[in-house]
C-alpha cells in the first residue's frame, strides 16, 4: 500500500479521534446500561490496537536511514491551524510513534478490563476521562508541531487529575487522593510551563533568522543556536521531560500518585504516561539541541543512576505494595535514560524495548495490586503473606510478572536492559558498571515482594477469591506479550531501527544542514 | 482628521445607539414596569450595538475627546456582548427579587456606556467622563440588593476607593498638564520627552500618579485591599461585570494611553511597575489559596491576572499589543463565566449568594450544566490548553520571550503553578460526593433558562476560542494594525 496517499494521511488524526468519541458515547451510553460505557470504552482501544497493528503490516518501514538525513515519517498529516503563529495541525508517524500507539492501546485496552468490577461510581464520566487522558497521550506521540505537542501534552493532565482525584483510594491516615492529584497536577504543569517558554524561545529564535513564525518540528530543527542558548532551551525542555519519566530528584509526585489512583489510573500512569516522558527525551531534546545534549549526557547519565539505586532503594523499604511497584519505576526507568543519552542505536533499542516491556510488566505488577486490594481491602504488605496456598494462580501470575521486573532472561524486560547496558558500556563503562548494581537490586526487591505477599504464614483464615476469568485472561495475554518481545524481539528492533539510528546520528554529529 | 459631521455621526453610531436606548429604558420603565420587557429591550440594545460595533468603517476622530478606530470598535463589541452576557445573568440572578427590578437595566446600560467611552477616549478629559460613568452606575449596581448589609458595605467601600482613585488620576493628569499643557493623547509622549530638569520631574510624577489611579482601578498589588470585599460584597452578575468589563475597559484605556506616553523614557517607572506586577501576581495567588469563599477566592485570582496581564505592557512591542487585547477578551470571557456560574446558583432574594466552598459539594450530580460551565472556566483561568485562558497565557509568555523579559516570564509560570492549587480544588470538590445532595436540583423557569443561554454561550466561546483561535487572533491584530 502507498502510505503517502491523503487518505492514510487521515489514519492519524483518525486515532486521536477515537478514543475522544469513544470518551463522549462512554459518557453518554451511562445511561442506557452500566455495561456500555465499559464495552464502548474496550471496543475504541481495540480499535486503536487494530490500527496500529494494520499500520505495522502496511507500511513500508525503511531499514536505513534516508541518505539525506531530514526527518521521514511513514505517514504525514498537515492542516492549517493559527496562521498568525504559524501553527498547523502537523501530525507524523515513524516506527517509534507507532510501537509506542500500539503500547497505549493495549494498555488501553487492559486499564478498561481492570476495572470492570472496581469502578462502580460514575462508570461513564470514568471512561471519558480514562479515554480522553488517552486520546490526549496518542496526540503526544504524533504531534510534530510543538505547540500542538504542547496541548497534547496538557491536555492529558486534566483527565489524568479526575481519574486519581475521584476514583482514587485515599489511604488510611494518610494522604487523600485529592492531595496526590493536585500535586501529580502541579509538578508536571509547571515543568511544562517551563518547556512552554522554551518552544517560544525556540520560536522567537527561528523569527529572528527567517523571519517567519513556526512551530514546525521540521523547520526548528535547523534553528541556528549559540552554545549558550542551545543548552539553556536543552535544559528547559529536559525539565518538562524529567519530571513526566521521573528523573531522580523530580520524582516525588510519582508514588503518591500511584499509590492514591485507581487501578486503570495506575496502569496509565506507569504504562503510558512515563513513556510520554522519554519519547519526548528522544523526539525532541536530542535532536533539536544534540551538542547540548552531549555536553550534558554525563550529568544525566548520573542522574539514570541515582534512580536506579534510589527507586530501587526506596522499593526495598515499602510496606505498601503499590509504593514498591511504583518506586520500581523510577528504577526502571532510569535505565531508559541511560539508554538515551547513551545515545547509540543499540542503547536507543534497548531503551524503547524496555519502554514497551516495563509498560507490559508494570502494568500487569498494578493490576495484581488491584485484584489483591479489591479481595484484601489493603495495600499493606504486612497483612498479606501465604497466598501462594490461598490463591495459586494469582501467586504464579505475581511470581511471572515480579520475574519479568527482575530482568529474568527470556522476556522483554532481560533484551531492553541487556541492550542499554551494552550499548552504554562503550560510551561510559563506569557508569554502565555502577547500573548494573540495579539489576541486582532488582532482584533483592522482587524477591523480597514475592515472598513478604506469597510466602509465609497468612495474615489471616478467610478464603480468597482465585482469578477470575476476565483476569486470567488479561494476565495471560500480558505473559505472552512479554515472552513474544522476550524471545522474538527482532521485528520491534526493526521497526524502529530507522528512526532510531536517525536520532543518534543527529545526536553524535549534529543535524545536517538543509 | 477633518471629517464631515456625516462621517462622524455615522462612526459614533455604537455610541449614539446605546445613548439612545438607555433613554429609551428609562422612558419605559417611567411608563410601566415590566420586568421581561426592560430585560428584552436591554439585550436588543447590546446586540444592536454588537452588531453595529462589528461594522467595518475608517477611524475616525469624533470631537478632539474621542478615537473611534478598529480598535475602540472591536472593544465596544465586546463589551457590548459582555453586556448582553450579563443581561441575561441578571435576569435570573433578579427573577425573585423583593423590589424594583428594572432598574438594575438602566444601570448596567449606562456602566456599559461608559465602558465603551472609555475604549474610545484619546484625551484626558474623556478618559475621566467614561471612567466616572461606568464608575458611579456600579455603585449603584453593587448596592442594588439594599436590604442587606454586605452589598451596602461593598458599595460604600467601592465608592470611596473609587473616588480617591479618580482624585489621583486626576492630580496626575494636572501635573501633566501643567508641565506640557497637553490632555489629548497623541502628542503627550513627545511632549514629556522634550522637558528637562524639575519640569521633567514634575512630569514624571504626574505619570506615576496616573499609574496609580489606574493601578487602583486595575486592583494591582499594593492597590488591590478593595477587591475582595467588593466582589464578596456585590451581586455575583454584577462582579462578574465588575471585574470583566470594568477591569478591561481600563486596562484597553491605558494601552492606548501607554502608546503615547511610552515606558521606555522612564525606566524608574518601568522598574517599579515590574515590581507591581510581580507583587499581584505572588498576593493574589498566595491570598486566593487561602480562601473558602468562592467570590474572594475569583478576586484574588481576578489580582494575579492582572499581574500576568501587567507583563505585556511592560515589555512592549507589536507581539505585547495584541497580548492585551487577547488577555482582555479571553479574560472576560472566564470572568463572566465564572461569576455567571456562582449566580446562576444564587438569587437576589438570599442575605448571600452561593459562595461558600461548601455550597459546591456535589454540584456535578446536582447541576450537571452549572459545574460544566464553571470547571472549564476554572481549568480556563488555570491555563489548561483548548480553552482560551491557555492562549491568552501563551500571548503573555510570548510577548515576555520576544523582549527577554526572563524574570517576569518566571514569575508567570510560578504564579500559574500556584494558581492551579486553588483553582482545582475548586474545581474537584464540585465532583465530591456530598452526603444526602446527591440529587438532581432540577428548576425549569423562564429565570434558569435566561441563565442557561448565557453560560452555555460564554463556554462555547471559550472552548471554541482555545480550539479554533484563529478568528480571535487576526480580530486582535486586525484591531491593532489601525491604531500605532
Amino acid at each position: 500500500m502507498d502510505m503517502t496517499t491523503a487518505a492514510s494521511a487521515w489514519l492519524l488524526p483518525l486515532l486521536i479521534a477515537i478514543p475522544f468519541v469513544g470518551g463522549v458515547a462512554a459518557w453518554y451510553a451511562e445511561r442506557l446500561s452500566l455495561t456500555w460505557p465499559r464495552w464502548i470504552g474496550l471496543l475504541s482501544m481495540a480499535a486503536i490496537c487494530a490500527l496500529a497493528l494494520w499500520i505495522w503490516a502496511h507500511a513500508d518501514v525503511p531499514g536505513v536511514v534516508p541518505a539525506h538525513g531530514t526527518p521521514s515519517w511513514l505517514i504525514e498529516f498537515r492542516a492549517e491551524w493559527i496562521p498568525r503563529w504559524g501553527i498547523s495541525l502537523h501530525l507524523g508517524l515513524d516506527g517509534l510513534s507507532l510501537l509506542m500507539i500500539l503500547l497505549t492501546g493495549v494498555l488501553g485496552v487492559l486499564s478498561v478490563a481492570c476495572s470492570w468490577r472496581e469502578i462502580q461510581q460514575y462508570v461513564g464520566f470514568f471512561h471519558l476521562n480514562l479515554l480522553w487522558n488517552l486520546a490526549g497521550v496518542i496526540g503526544v506521540f504524533l504531534a510534530l508541531d510543538l505547540f500542538l505537542f504542547f496541548v497534547f501534552w496538557e491536555a492529558m493532565l486534566v483527565p489524568m487529575y479526575f481519574l486519581i482525584a475521584l476514583w482514587g483510594h485515599s489511604s488510611q491516615g494518610g494522604r487523600s487522593r485529592v492531595y496526590a492529584a493536585t500535586k501529580f497536577f502541579i509538578f508536571t504543569q509547571a515543568a511544562g510551563l517551563l518547556m512552554l517558554v522554551a518552544i517560544l524561545a525556540l520560536v522567537w529564535l527561528h523569527h529572528q533568522n527567517t523571519g517567519q513564525w513556526s512551530f514546525d518540528y521540521d523547520q526548528l530543527l535547523y534553528t541556528p543556536l549559540t552554545q549558550v542558548q542551545e543548552y539553556l532551551l536543552m535544559l528547559a525542555f529536559f525539565i518538562g521531560f524529567a519530571v513526566k519519566l521521573p528523573v531522580f530528584p523530580l520524582h516525588p509526585w510519582l508514588p503518591d500518585a500511584h499509590s492514591q489512583a485507581p487501578t486503570a489510573g495506575s496502569v496509565d500512569l506507569a504504562g503510558v504516561l512515563l513513556k510520554t516522558g522519554a519519547y519526548g527525551l528522544l523526539r525532541f531534546v536530542l535532536p533539536l539541541f544534540p551538542n547540548a545534549s552531549q555536553d550534558f549526557a554525563p550529568a544525566a547519565m548520573l542522574l539514570a543512576i541515582a534512580g536506579i539505586v534510589y527507586g530501587a532503594k526506596l522499593a526495598l523499604v515499602q510496606t505498601d505494595i503499590k509504593r514498591l511497584v511504583a518506586y520500581t519505576s523510577v528504577s526502571h526507568m532510569g535505565f531508559v535514560l541511560l539508554g538515551i543519552y547513551a545515545g547509540n542505536t543499540l542503547a536507543l533499542q534497548g531503551a524503547v524495548v524496555l519502554m514497551l516491556a516495563h509498560g507490559l510488566a508494570t502494568g500487569a505488577l498494578f493490576i495484581l495490586c488491584g485484584e489483591l486490594y479489591e479481595r484484601l481491602h489493603t495495600r499493606e504488605l504486612a497483612r498479606m503473606g501465604g497466598l501462594a496456598q490461598r490463591a495459586p494462580h494469582y501467586a504464579t501470575a505475581l511470581m511471572f510478572f515480579a520475574l519479568a521486573s527482575l530482568g529474568l532472561p527470556g522476556l522483554g524486560n532481560f533484551i531492553g536492559e541487556f541492550l542499554v547496558l551494552a550499548g552504554s558500556f562503550p560510551v561510559a563503562p563506569w557508569i554502565t558498571a555502577a547500573a548494573a548494581s540495579g539489576l541486582v537490586l532488582a532482584a533483592v526487591y522482587a524477591l523480597y515482594l514475592v515472598q513478604r505477599a506469597l510466602h509465609g504464614p497468612p495474615a489471616d483464615a478467610h478464603a480468597i477469591e482465585d482469578l477470575t476469568a476476565r483476569e486470567t485472561a488479561m494476565m495471560a495475554a500480558l505473559m505472552l506479550a512479554l515472552l513474544a518481545l522476550g524471545l522474538f524481539p527482532q521485528p520491534v528492533l526493526d521497526l524502529v531501527r530507522a528512526p532510531l539510528e536517525q536520532i543518534g546520528q543527529w545526536y553524535a554529529f549534529g543535524v545536517p544542514v538543509r | 482628521m477633518n471629517t464631515t459631521l456625516d462621517a462622524q455621526l455615522w462612526a459614533a453610531a455604537p455610541l449614539i445607539l446605546m445613548a439612545v436606548g438607555i433613554v429609551i429604558v428609562m422612558l419605559v420603565i417611567a411608563g410601566t414596569r415590566n420586568h421581561r420587557a426592560i430585560a428584552q429591550l436591554t439585550t436588543l440594545g447590546f446586540v444592536l450595538t454588537c452588531i453595529v460595533s462589528l461594522m467595518p468603517e475608517r477611524a475616525t476622530e469624533v470631537t478632539p475627546l474621542l478615537l473611534i478606530d478598529d480598535y475602540a470598535r472591536w472593544v465596544m463589541a465586546l463589551i457590548a456582548a459582555a453586556g448582553a452576557v450579563t443581561t441575561a445573568l441578571i435576569y435570573g440572578y433578579l427573577a425573585d427579587h423583593d423590589g424594583y427590578r428594572e432598574e438594575m437595566y438602566l444601570l448596567l446600560l449606562l456602566a456599559a456606556f461608559g465602558a465603551m467611552v472609555l475604549a474610545a477616549s484619546c484625551h484626558a478629559a474623556s478618559l475621566l467622563l467614561g471612567l466616572e460613568t461606568l464608575s458611579i452606575a456600579l455603585f449603584g449596581m453593587i448596592a442594588y440588593p439594599l436590604r442587606y448589609a454586605r452589598p451596602l458595605e461593598a458599595a460604600i467601600k467601592y465608592l470611596i476607593l473609587s473616588a480617591a482613585a479618580t482624585a489621583t488620576l486626576l492630580l496626575g493628569f494636572a501635573f501633566i498638564y501643567a508641565m506640557t499643557g497637553r490632555l489629548q493623547f497623541g502628542p503627550l509622549g513627545a511632549a514629556v520627552a522634550a522637558l528637562s530638569g524639575a519640569d521633567r520631574a514634575i512630569a514624571h510624577a504626574g505619570l506615576a500618579l496616573i499609574w496609580v489611579g489606574f493601578a487602583f482601578k486595575l486592583s494591582l498589588a499594593p492597590f488591590h485591599l478593595w477587591t475582595a470585599d467588593v466582589y464578596e460584597g456585590a451581586p455575583a452578575p454584577v462582579a462578574g461585570f465588575l471585574a470583566a468589563v470594568s477591569k478591561g475597559a481600563v486596562a484597553v484605556a491605558l494601552l492606548r494611553w501607554l502608546d503615547a506616553a511610552a515606558l521606555a523614557q522612564t525606566p524608574a517607572l518601568a522598574h517599579m511597575l515590574s515590581v507591581l506586577a510581580v507583587a499581584s501576581i505572588a498576593i493574589g495567588n498566595l491570598g486566593a489559596l487561602q480562601q473558602n469563599n468562592v467570590k474572594r477566592l475569583l478576586a484574588y485570582s481576578s489580582i494575579a491576572h492582572f499581574g500576568y496581564l501587567l507583563v505585556p505592557f511592560l515589555v512592549g512591542g507589536s507581539v505585547a499589543r495584541e497580548a492585551v487585547l487577547f488577555y482582555v477578551a479571553a479574560y472576560t470571557v472566564m470572568t463572566l463565566g465564572s461569576f455567571g456560574a456562582v449566580a446562576a446558583l444564587s438569587g437576589s432574594q438570599a442575605r448571600d449568594d452561593a459562595d461558600h466552598l461548601y455550597d459546591y459539594r456535589g454540584l456535578f450530580w446536582r447541576r450537571p450544566l452549572v459545574t460544566s460551565v464553571f470547571v472549564p472556566m476554572l481549568l480556563a483561568q488555570a491555563g489548561v490548553p483548548l480553552t482560551v485562558g491557555f492562549l491568552a497565557k501563551f500571548y503573555v509568555l510570548a510577548a515576555a520571550v520576544e523582549q527577554h523579559a526572563w524574570m517576569l516570564a518566571l514569575a508567570v509560570i510560578v504564579g500559574s503553578a500556584v494558581g492551579l492549587y486553588y483553582y482545582l480544588r475548586l474545581a474537584i470538590v464540585q465532583f465530591l460526593p456530598k452526603p444526602g445532595g446527591m440529587q438532581r436540583e432540577a428548576r425549569l423557569s423562564e429565570a434558569a433558562v435566561a441563565t442557561s443561554v448565557a453560560l452555555v454561550s460564554l463556554v462555547v466561546a471559550l472552548i471554541g476560542a482555545g480550539i479554533w483561535p484563529q478568528p480571535l487572533a487576526a480580530a486582535v491584530s486586525r484591531a491593532l494594525a489601525g491604531s500605532g
